[in-house]
């Protein structure tokens, strides 16, 4: 019965408040406000998505086995070495001009101009992938590479130890000949236990 | 064509009153009537029983306002028909909810002493209802005059449903101190 009561009476309230709550109309507003919230979104997306390809191996090129798995992982660690500051520095800072050895953080700064310059090669990557050994670049091969073995017995084919990485990705790691080709063309890099196939003209 | 030519088209017992009302009121009463009984066939009746209360009242009746005098009119001919209708059970419609929601503006009882006529009791809201902001006030009463639904509300102020219950809770709160304060009881 109150209920009744206070809804009769309720309905007996001024016109003039009647008036204005009937023309109110639906808000338009709302409708940008929606437009404002999904481009928002998208922009978020687009933020992750830009982010993800940068930083993860699944954007990289598929098919390469372990050599692209162990330069994706050794990419992330080496990204994640670079201080801010450094990866700043590194942006501006020019390719190398020789191939000796530097100190650590002159290495990073190296590798991450070097990396710049070849990102016009297949990979996506953060600035970190190009190696220097004895006066040449090299970077990853491609997962199409013919001469990338098929079921990545890259160990079976380490050659004649070369050296050592000078500076760039895997810098100090040991560098071998693969199989019967020629150093200029192609090396691989004993890192953390694995061998990586690099090859080169990474800079061209 | 203008509120006070259709209200002088009634005073001069011109039927052309109930058409030109019709064109321009009959959606906005058609709307009240729906949303209290969800029902096409018992809104379409209630409509044409406003017309016809319509014509019954003016002359005397001059409107100021005619939509409200129009929507008051359908409304509490809605409101009676569901009363009618669902007197044994609950029906469907925006009404229910909102009639259930109603009760928490009054006191408590045995707080005050007397209970009011309906009309003390519509003087009060009225009173009360001019204290709120413009938003407060037009969402109490799109829900308990217009009996629109929450999504509905939602949508015509650009608010989000959690907030429009927020802001109804809230004025029946206020309400319910407001007629506490001024003594009356139901």
């Amino acid at each position: 019965m109150k209920n009744e009561t206070l809804f009769r009476a309720v309905g007996g309230v001024g016109d003039d408040l009647v008036e204005r709550a009937g023309a109110q109309a639906p808000q338009k507003a709302s409708r940008a406000r929606v437009w404002v919230k999904w481009t928002a979104l998208a922009a978020c997306a687009a933020l992750v998505i830009f982010c993800a390809a940068v930083l993860s191996p699944v954007f990289r090129p598929k098919g390469s086995t372990a050599p692209s798995t162990q330069f994706s992982a050794a990419a992330s660690t080496q990204t994640k070495e670079l201080a801010p500051e450094q990866s700043a520095a590194a942006a501006a800072a020019p390719a190398p001009e020789s191939a000796d050895s530097a100190s650590s953080g002159t290495s990073n700064s190296t590798t991450a101009a070097a990396g710049s310059a070849a990102s016009g090669t297949s990979e996506f990557g953060p600035a970190a992938i190009v190696a220097f050994f004895d006066g040449e670049s090299y970077i990853p091969a491609e997962s199409s590479d013919p001469n990338l073995p098929a079921d990545s017995a890259l160990s079976s084919l380490a050659g004649e130890e070369l050296g050592t990485v000078e500076s760039g990705w895997g810098a100090s790691d040991k560098v071998f000949a693969y199989g019967d080709l020629s150093p200029k063309d192609y090396i691989l890099i004993l890192h953390e236990g694995e061998y990586v196939l690099y090859r080169g003209g990474g800079l061209q | 064509m203008e509120d006070s030519r259709i209200v002088d088209l009634y005073w001069a017992r011109s039927e052309q009153a109930i058409a030109e009302t019709e064109r321009k009121y009959g959606g906005y009463c058609r709307a009240i009537a729906r949303n209290i009984l969800k029902n096409e066939e018992d809104t379409d009746e209630c409509v044409s029983d406003t017309w016809l209360r319509a014509w019954n009242a003016m002359p005397d009746a001059r409107p100021s306002i005619l939509s409200a005098f129009l929507g008051r009119i359908t409304r509490n001919l809605s409101f009676d028909r569901f009363k009618a209708a669902h007197t044994d059970k609950r029906g469907g419609g925006n009404l229910p909810a909102a009639l259930d929601e109603l009760p928490e503006c009054v006191p408590a009882p045995g707080g005050v002493e007397d209970t009011v006529a309906e009309h003390e009791l519509s003087q009060a809201i009225d009173r009360f209802l001019r204290t709120l902001p413009e938003r407060e006030c037009s969402v109490f009463l799109r829900r308990y005059w217009y009996v629109d639904s929450i999504a509905e509300i939602a949508l015509r102020f650009g608010l989000k449903e959690n907030s429009v219950k927020s802001i109804l809770f809230r004025t029946r709160e206020k309400l319910q101190r407001y007629l506490e304060k001024e003594g009356i009881a139901i």
